[in-house]
């Protein structure tokens, strides 16, 4: 999963390879706003067959907290 | 698109270069994410874009448009794209300081929804009286045609104005049909109400959301979770059908529309060989799936020919075979008089296709071709990347449906003259039999009986206007582009004058088949436009043409002088001499091949026009 996971954030807000990292967040990511966000949260719906409630969606603080929310539902999926 | 094909994209640095990246993927097959990564390298690439499209409504419309400068992009067309501040749509039309009016669009999406625009409609529909009901669909449609009109005076654009899809589920349940002005007859009324308002309005169009929509799936096409969070409407899984939905508007009002439509015969037009199964044993018709499924191709063929498109047939086969089929088979949708020009015979399909072309005097890239087989398929890609190649599936079930679905004949409007483009060709070939019975071209032209009909266009004539300027390529001599706004403008103009030309003869009636555009300056007349169809070059026309707009303006006393320009394309040769031959003198050699002339008011004589009699347009 995280592979796949670190591509999808790499490819949305356009960052190189292997500089998908944890403690990423809106404030160090240049291109990261609401809309984006929420492009990322539904191409990982999509890509991962998953479905993230609206709690969760806004809870979403950095990269590491957003991979523990996907890793939970495709855990259980 | 494969990780190479993302790598390519980002890497591209120049429109030229996407633009050949992205010929080779498919529309159909664009994803989301596909759609995105081209967005952004459009984004970087830059280039003057061929159309500004501005999105205004009253949620955020994004990422649509981003689907639509993708999917744009594909068909070869780079598309601005400009969203208007969310609730806004009159104040961006009205003033002259918006960033709207700044963008200067090309054309403007108006999308509003429901919820922002009638929240008791769309959330309280059942405690509303079925007075109230009436009441607030009058005022949404009149807000609606109030923006439009105040639209159409600010801006130059073309307005595509969005329907309303109804809810997925109304509110009363199933006793919605039995209660009077019910929800499904609320949204059906309005929509209907809006669509006849806009359809006499040559700069207003529907937008048909709610259509794109129910394709894309009623249900799949809403997300509350999106509207909730980013007041998002649609869901992404909708959006490359409402993108598709209006790259067909585009691409009509760029003129992009193709003109003939080439078919193939055998699993093609009917199932089977002929070769083989002889006349009555390929399977068309009735009584089986297979023949249904081919007669219904058929049908479908057929109303692409009514929408004004050429038919042509290209087939590998022995002619007399081929043709037994249309002799012995007579209860096919489809008789060989429905095709303009036929190849049946073994030479390979790109040298039919050109052939084909010339013989119906248009560019190789107004075909398209269909076939069945793979291989010759690939052939014409390779030898005609110009010509649009549809190769059909193996199950001719799904025939008919892809060619109902194809933008590449996309028209406006369909015109009179679209109605009869068929028979208009036809009357061409029977033309062409008579020609080589007479012998001589004089006498030829002098049996035709031509008669020519010039006259200051109206408002009327304002759609077939625009679509000679957008279709025309060869007799066109500075080939502008004029838009649909402009061309009302110039109608209008007492400073302009828009002439139309309808021409007819013994064979029939081709129709308004030219036109010309002069401008009134104060010393002089300056002719902007001459634009003639190529169906009716080569016989006096572009001379009486010519004479009218000389009697006009020289002759009859108001200028002393009229100037032309004549620009060269790779396709307007024909036009290239034709001032000379009119006798203007050249008076400027531009850089790039262009060509300045002037007349005097005391050279302007009349030229003879053998063979033709020439009216006004009322005239009988």
């Amino acid at each position: 999963m995280d592979a796949k996971f670190d591509d999808l954030v790499a490819e949305i807000f356009e960052l190189e390879e292997g500089a998908v990292k944890d403690d990423l967040t809106p404030e160090t990511v240049d291109l990261w706003d609401s809309l984006l966000q929420l492009r990322l949260v539904t191409t990982l719906e999509e890509e991962f067959g998953i479905r993230l409630s609206m709690e969760e969606i806004e809870s979403i603080q950095s990269i590491g907290g957003l991979r523990e929310i996907v890793r939970r539902h495709a855990g259980s999926a | 698109m494969d990780a190479e094909q993302k790598g390519a994209l980002r890497a591209a640095t120049s429109w030229p270069e996407l633009r050949r990246l992205l010929g080779a993927l498919d529309l159909e097959a664009l994803g989301p994410r596909d759609a995105h990564l081209i967005h952004r390298a459009l984004g970087r690439c830059g280039g003057e874009p061929d159309l500004r499209v501005a999105f205004l409504g009253n949620h955020t419309l994004e990422p649509l448009p981003a689907f639509v400068a993708a999917c744009s992009a594909l068909e070869g067309l780079l598309v601005a794209t400009f969203v208007g501040p969310y609730g806004q749509h009159f104040q961006e039309v009205l003033s002259p300081e918006s960033e709207l009016a700044a963008f200067d669009p090309d054309v403007i999406l108006l999308e509003l929804g429901m919820r922002g625009l009638a929240p008791r409609v769309a959330g309280e529909f059942l405690s509303l009286t079925a007075e109230e009901r009436h009441k607030e669909r009058d005022q949404l449609l009149h807000g609606l045609l109030d923006w439009v009109q105040v639209a159409r005076e600010r801006t130059r654009a073309t307005l595509l104005v969005a329907n309303f899809p109804p809810p997925p589920f109304p509110q009363a349940g199933i006793a919605d049909a039995k209660v009077e002005c019910g929800e499904a007859e609320f949204y059906a009324q309005l929509n209907l109400d809006l669509l006849r308002a806009l359809r006499p309005d040559p700069r207003a169009r529907l937008f048909d959301l709610a259509g794109a929509l129910g394709r894309a799936g009623t249900l799949r096409a809403r997300d509350p979770k999106l509207f909730y969070l980013a007041k998002m409407a649609w869901s992404e899984a909708c959006h490359p059908h409402v993108a598709e939905e209006i790259l067909r508007h585009l691409r009509a009002l760029r003129g992009l529309t193709r003109k003939c439509l080439v078919l193939d015969l055998d699993d093609t037009l009917w199932g089977g060989i002929v070769g083989e199964d002889g006349p009555l044993g390929v399977r068309i018709g009735e009584g089986d799936p297979e023949s249904e499924a081919f007669a219904d191709f058929q049908r479908a063929i057929r109303c692409i020919e009514q929408r004004g498109v050429l038919l042509a047939i290209c087939s590998k086969n022995n002619p007399e075979d081929a043709l037994e089929v249309f002799e012995k088979r007579p209860s096919m949708p489809l008789s060989l008089d429905d095709f303009a020009a036929v190849r049946i015979n073994w030479e390979p399909k790109h040298l039919n296709l050109q052939s084909i072309a010339r013989e119906l005097n248009l560019g190789i890239d107004s075909l398209v071709f269909v076939d069945d087989n793979p291989a010759e398929c690939e052939l014409v890609r390779q030898m005609l990347p110009e010509v649009k190649t549809i190769e059909l599936p193996r199950d001719p079930a799904l025939y008919a449906g892809l060619l109902q679905r194809s933008s590449e004949f996309e028209k406006l409007v369909l015109t009179a003259d679209d109605r009869e483009k068929s028979s208009q060709y036809r009357g061409n070939a029977r033309r062409e039999a008579h020609k080589q019975q007479v012998g001589d071209l004089a006498a030829f032209l002098e049996s035709l009986g031509t008669v020519i009909r010039i006259g200051r266009a109206g408002p009327q004539h304002v759609a077939r206007i625009h679509q000679l300027f957008s279709k025309t390529n060869q007799f066109n001599v500075t080939t502008r582009r004029y838009g649909q706004a402009e061309v009302e403008r110039f109608v209008a103009d007492e400073g302009w004058e828009v002439g139309v030309l309808e021409v007819s003869d013994r064979f029939g009636d081709l129709g308004i088949v030219g036109l010309y555009l002069v401008e009134r300056l104060p010393d002089r007349a300056r002719i902007d436009s001459v634009v003639l169809s190529c169906r009716a070059m080569g016989r006096g026309v572009e001379t009486a043409l010519m004479n009218r707009i000389k009697q006009d303006f020289l002759l009859d006393g108001s200028f002393l002088g009229l100037e032309a320009l004549y620009l060269p394309t790779a396709k307007n040769k024909p036009a290239e001499r034709y001032f000379e031959s009119e006798g203007f003198a050249v008076c400027e050699v531009l850089e790039g091949g262009g060509k300045r002339y002037r007349m005097e008011r005391r050279d302007a004589g009349l030229l003879a026009c053998p063979g033709t009699s020439v009216r006004g347009l009322e005239e009988t």
